[in-house]
């Protein structure tokens, strides 16, 4: 492969630090993502993919450590970057917009004082060029009224239009990646698929890179161009959403798809498979999916199924692929 | 969030019930409370005679409601009553007095918020550090040694054994008569500054800063610990995170989005503890010899002064609500999700 990737995630582990002690919540994560490329990143939740949608904006929580692992966006790696280093990325070339509108700006501040802040900051606006600059971002995620909305306090403003406002916000420094986690969970349907839209539209406009964390694959199958599926701090499969939905390899993976009836209902938690979650203090050794899995052999627990290759264009931690090795 | 009118009037109108409610409850109590102010009133060797006009000229031998309905009338006419101690009518006494408990208890304020708020801020940002640990233990004390004790300590240890400052009082009186220092409107670093009279200023100063620090511990202490967890909390909120991810530099994070949300309510909550803070600057002027609201009532109460105590009492009722007006309008203008 020639061509260099926009992101290259490799053999990434985070912790964190808490007073119960240490929670793996991320654990050799591997992913590539090209220039256009849309990923979903699919799982229940506490899975990890805020986590690792947060490592790759540069945003992780203070209590969270990196183990191991690279972040390589155009071939830098972002964790290596020196403090004075991350403002020219965090926001700058990867931005993100989170799952609760309601509480993704500030309640005492207007939405103005919030997009102008970010625009002085990132181009040195003036005060009134950058409220012009707002009013274009707003028309951008179709806000009608944008005078209105830039003087309005959050608690003013419904779900959707909050959402479009954090789209705004996020998209004002022109990054190359968005990073949309779980945008349209906290939204109503109508609402959710019209925030999926211009996620859509704006991702052609704007030639962005897309990274959607969702935990719905109706969600995936109409946004994402690949599907990576993760589960207890890992990554059991990852390919092309469509094979991944019509022709599921991991046994996770096959009951997820059986467990939500009607995939394409943009509604519906994953969260109907029998048996719990593992403690991520303490992963099992092998396969993180051995105490819900019917077709677990005592190999599975041995140790950690390595990713086998299929059909060129996707992978499966599964012992059950070891026909096909990598 | 614009204010409305009516909102205002209508608490106003609420102000004048609650302070009718306590001059009633007041009256009442103190004219069950058995006592015989005559004696007070006509002096030690009244005749049988003069005790006699003494209870006529005081009401005293007519049923509580009817006393009542004589101090009502006088009280809205402006008459708040003559004091028994003092022979002066009970307002002007209180009118002198209210500016040097204000003086006290605004520069306690001040002191408390200036202070407690950074303190605890810088807590909240050292979390865990030693320096917060210290700052934990300091305000915790603050906030529940009973403040008559810390002034005591304060007046003995830096008042009389190191002399550093003044025990008591409010300003050196014969400084005051050789520089011609004039009281105008009572508050003296004030009236210091418009009289341009630079060694009764300082010595003024010098003279508050002892109580009114003492009389801050609690509400600067209250102040610390409640930005301390403010921040801590705030810190962890969604829109912390959201402005970190668009690239917003942590010092416009800290100093301008999250430390409004620290100020908003901890201004609230001062402006609540304030009833507290006056039962408190009662003691400190008492102790320290100032002579405010606190040291007039507590020489009313042990000379059985009804009309000055009823006088007290209403004046602190009414200041007390007039405050928490102003303070939920400073919260109003403050945080635009507060309705009417
Ligand atoms: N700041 C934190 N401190 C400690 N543990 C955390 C923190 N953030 C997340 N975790 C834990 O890490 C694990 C992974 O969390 P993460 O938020 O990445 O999952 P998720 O897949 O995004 O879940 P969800 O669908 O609920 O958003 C969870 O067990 C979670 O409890
Ligand atoms: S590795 Fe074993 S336990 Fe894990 S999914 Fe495959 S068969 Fe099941
Ligand atoms: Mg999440």
């Amino acid at each position: 492969m020639s061509e260099e990737k926009l992101l290259k995630v490799s053999e990434l582990t985070i912790h964190y630090h808490t007073v119960e002690g240490i929670i793996k919540a991320v654990r050799n994560i591997s992913l590539e993502v090209n220039v256009g490329d849309s990923l979903c990143i699919v799982g229940e939740s506490g899975s990890g993919k805020s986590t690792l949608g947060l490592a790759i904006s540069l945003s992780l929580p203070k209590n969270a450590v990196v183990v191991s692992g690279s972040i390589l966006y155009k071939g830098r790696d972002l964790l290596k970057l020196k403090t004075s280093e991350v403002g020219r990325y965090r926001g700058k070339e990867i931005s993100m917009i989170f799952q609760d509108p309601a509480t993704t700006f500030n309640p005492l501040f207007t939405i103005g004082e919030h997009l102008t802040d970010i625009l002085r900051h990132h181009f040195g606006m003036s005060r009134e060029e950058a409220l012009e600059r707002a009013v274009e971002l707003l028309k951008m995620v179709r806000l009608p009224d944008q005078a209105r909305i830039l003087h309005a306090y959050p608690h003013e403003l419904s779900g959707g239009m909050l959402q479009r406002a954090a789209i705004a916000a996020a998209l004002s420094t022109n990054p190359k990646i968005l990073i949309a986690d779980e945008p349209t969970t906290m939204l109503d349907v109508t609402t959710q698929a019209q925030i999926l839209d211009l996620i859509n539209s704006l991702k052609r406009e704007l030639n962005l890179t897309l990274i959607l964390i969702t935990h719905n694959l109706g969600i995936a199958g109409e946004v994402c161009s690949r599907t990576a599926v993760m589960y207890a701090g890992t990554l059991l499969e990852e390919g092309p959403t469509e094979d991944i939905i019509l022709n599921p390899l991991h046994p996770y993976t096959a009951k997820l798809i059986k467990a939500v009836p009607i995939i394409t209902k943009t509604q519906g938690r994953l969260s109907h498979i029998p048996g719990v979650l593992p403690d991520l203090r303490n992963p099992p050794k092998g396969c993180p999916f051995v105490d819900r899995c019917e077709l677990a052999t005592p190999e599975c627990s041995a140790s950690q199924p390595e990713y086998f290759r299929v059909g060129g264009v996707r992978r499966v931690a599964c012992i059950l692929y070891g026909g096909e090795h990598e | 969030m614009p204010v409305p009118r009516e909102y205002v009037v209508k608490r106003l109108l609420l102000l004048v019930f609650v302070v009718i409610g306590v001059l009633v409850i007041t009256f009442v109590i103190t004219r069950i409370i058995p006592a015989r102010p005559e004696f007070l009133w006509a002096g030690p060797h009244a005749t049988e005679e003069q005790l006699k006009r003494a209870r006529q000229e005081l009401h005293l031998d007519e049923p509580v409601h009817v006393q009542l309905y004589y101090y009502l009338l006088d009280f809205f006419r402006g008459n708040w009553g003559v004091s028994w101690r003092t022979r002066l009518p009970v307002l002007n006494d209180l009118l002198t007095a209210l500016p040097a408990t204000l003086e006290l208890v605004i520069v306690a304020f001040l002191l408390a918020s200036l202070i407690g708020i950074p303190l605890g801020i810088y807590s909240a940002l050292r979390y865990g550090r030693i320096a917060d640990q210290i700052i934990r233990v300091l305000t915790i004390l603050g906030a529940s040694v009973p403040v008559f004790w810390i002034a005591l300590i304060f007046q003995t240890a830096i008042g009389i054994w190191a002399g550093v400052l003044p025990a008591g009082k409010r300003v050196d009186d014969y400084l005051a008569y050789i520089t011609g220092f004039k009281p105008i409107t009572g508050f003296y670093i004030l009236d210091s500054i418009i009289q341009g009279n630079l060694p009764v200023f300082i010595d003024v100063l010098r003279h508050i800063i002892m109580p009114a620090f003492v009389l801050s511990i609690y509400p600067l202490s209250l102040s610390s610990r409640m930005s301390r967890s403010l921040m801590i909390e705030v810190l962890n909120e969604n829109h912390v995170r959201s402005l970190e991810v668009w690239g917003v530099p942590q010092k416009t994070i800290l100093f301008k989005y999250a430390l409004r949300n620290v100020i908003v309510p901890v201004i609230a909550s001062l402006g609540l503890s304030f009833g507290y803070t006056l039962v408190g600057a009662f003691m400190v002027e008492l102790i320290f010899v100032w002579p405010g609201l606190g040291y007039y009532a507590g020489m009313s109460l042990l000379s059985y002064d009804y009309p000055a105590i009823i006088g007290v009492v209403i004046l602190v009722a009414l200041f007390y609500s007039l405050i928490n007006l102003v303070v939920d309008l400073i919260h109003a203008w403050l945080d635009p999700r507060v309705r009417f």
